[in-house]
């Protein structure tokens, strides 16, 4: 019988063996090196938009802060609200930009400029930013990716939310909704000889279909390939997160955001390129002092034992690891005891993937609403992502109309955060 | 009847513009890997269309075009029914042979790019 290596080696990914690389010292890695040590890219996503008051850039001594504790972290004189002692635990690996501003307070239009780095326009299809980091860092390996899909979403509710656009089917995003269930229709139903084959048969079938429709046809190759190869790849196991150890389990915590911080890291070391794992309920205009400390104990240590995990496997230094929203909070507190949507200013974290932690970039005026120093652009923080991973930014891709579209639009990487 | 059952188990409205609906994976797989799809298309069990249709019609050729009608709404062409005869005559098993059959149709991008 076939072993099921030598069967996925009959299934070459396209590009596979392409011979021309983008850089001349890059040499074509093979999936097990691919799998030791590649860079990537985990974005932890708070989706709502997350109050910066209660979260990284607590206000200390204003009535704006509403009356959120903050405490000390590992970091002399930065300081986080209460509700997050794990990450405060970590925070030397972190950086905080406390001076986030952008001017777009619509979820849908918000959510997809922090995904894109674009503002929605109908007339170009903006790429999702895992399908750049992937699409690009596969790149220079020839096209060549792993078994996975590159770009997996988990635990997002498909509001707004970006797929790969221009760059092709090929980097959409797969999306898991459920971390702790085996991704629905990937136990193989026939052995993989017999799924094989019809596929061949499927192939000798279509020839006709073929001739007539050419892109069609191969667009749909391209996807039963890829989709066999995911089904009958080893990998598979990944998103498996009870073969973990119990105590690693432990670490992360419970509940479906943790779960999927550790699937992330699995998926990771199985060389998917770039995992978007998503917590819910953010956009608190009522109650949102008992609603974030909910949240942020749902997400606190899951982050902080990505951090710690990442960095024990020897692999945070490869892997950027993204915290944010769609925009922050009012500085007021309405009379619902709520927040409302605030994109004038607000904040995200950055860790590993060469970052330099233990930094505060920004901040804001001593009541919370207009940037003070360091002013950060969403065009700013993509440019930094893709400093972070090696990623050209002024990169052109081809949009269908023939207009040029570079990954970023402009913006300065923030240059204090590189090493 | 296998309308219903592909409409339901591709569970979108195939109004949708092809974008949306093709390259996925997990919409692949929907079709190609799905435990429903797979018993809806055992030959062995009576009480599906392919086991059916297995009994009713005893000549291969007249089995190959009757699932490409019902599947692509059209005739098989002869070199089409050449194919499917051979891998009847290679698979030495009947049922599984047309399951097979069935199934890259059911795959087909002709059928995806139908619905």
């Amino acid at each position: 019988m076939t072993s099921r290596r030598d069967i996925l080696r009959m299934l070459p990914a396209a590009g596979f063996a392409a011979g021309v690389l983008p850089f001349g010292d890059c040499v074509a890695a093979h999936a097990a090196d691919l799998r030791k040590r590649h860079k990537a890219c985990i974005l932890l996503w708070m989706q709502g938009g997350p109050s910066q008051f209660e979260t990284f850039s607590p206000l200390e001594g204003h009535a704006n802060g509403g009356g959120t504790r903050a405490i000390p972290t590992t970091v002399g004189g930065m300081r986080f609200a209460e509700h997050w002692p794990a990450v405060a635990t970590v925070a030397d690996r972190l950086a905080v930009i406390r001076s986030m501003t952008s001017k777009e307070g619509s979820h849908p239009r918000a959510t997809f400029y922090m995904h894109t780095g674009y503002l929605p326009n109908p007339s170009a299809r903006y790429p999702t930013l895992g399908s750049i980091v992937a699409s690009e860092l596969a790149g220079r390996r020839g096209g060549e990716t792993g078994d996975l899909p590159p770009v997996v979403r988990i635990g997002g509710r498909g509001r707004g939310d970006s797929g790969a656009g221009l760059l092709g089917m090929q980097w959409d995003p797969y999306e898991l909704r459920d971390p702790t269930r085996s991704p629905t229709n990937t136990a193989p139903q026939v052995s993989p000889e017999r799924h094989l084959g019809r596929l061949d048969l499927m192939e000798r079938l279509g020839s006709g279909f073929a001739r007539s429709l050419p892109q069609e046809a191969a667009d749909h190759a391209s996807l039963y390939r890829r989709a066999t190869r995911m089904i009958l790849s080893d990998d598979m196991r990944a998103f498996d997160i009870s073969r973990e150890p119990e105590q690693v389990r432990d670490e992360y915590g419970e509940g479906p955001f943790a779960a999927g911080c550790l699937l992330a890291r699995r998926l990771i070391e199985h060389g998917v390129t770039f995992v978007e794992v998503v917590s819910n309920g953010w956009d608190t205009h009522q109650d949102n002092f008992a609603q974030v400390a909910d949240l942020a104990g749902q997400v606190d240590r899951p982050f902080a034992a990505l951090i710690r995990d990442l960095e024990r496997r020897g692999m945070l230094d490869d892997t950027l690891v993204i915290w944010m929203g769609e925009f922050g909070r009012t500085p007021q507190v309405n009379p619902r005891g709520g927040r409302d949507h605030f994109p004038r200013s607000f904040n995200a974290v950055l860790a590993g993937g060469g970052i330099a932690g233990g930094a505060v970039i920004g901040r804001t005026d001593q009541a919370g609403v207009e940037v003070a120093d360091r002013p950060v652009t969403v065009p700013d923080l993509f440019a930094t992502f893709c400093a972070s991973l090696g990623i050209d930014p002024a990169k052109e891709n081809m949009a269908s109309t023939g207009r040029p579209i570079k990954l970023v639009d402009g913006g300065e990487p923030v240059a204090e955060l590189l090493s | 009847m296998p309308r219903v059952i592909f409409n339901q188990t591709f569970g979108y409205d195939p109004g949708l513009p092809r974008d949306e609906i093709s390259g996925s994976i997990p919409q692949a797989l929907l079709l190609m890997n799905s435990q429903p799809l797979a018993l809806a298309m055992d030959g062995d069990r009576r009480g599906t269309l392919l086991g059916r249709l297995l009994v009713e019609l005893p000549d291969d050729r007249e089995l190959a075009d009757e699932l490409h009608l019902r599947t692509l709404a059209r005739h098989a062409t002869p070199a089409e029914i050449a194919v499917c005869l051979d891998h009847v005559r290679d698979s030495g098993d009947r049922a599984a042979a047309f399951e097979d059959i069935f199934w890259a149709l059911v795959n087909s991008a002709e059928f995806i790019h139908r619905n």
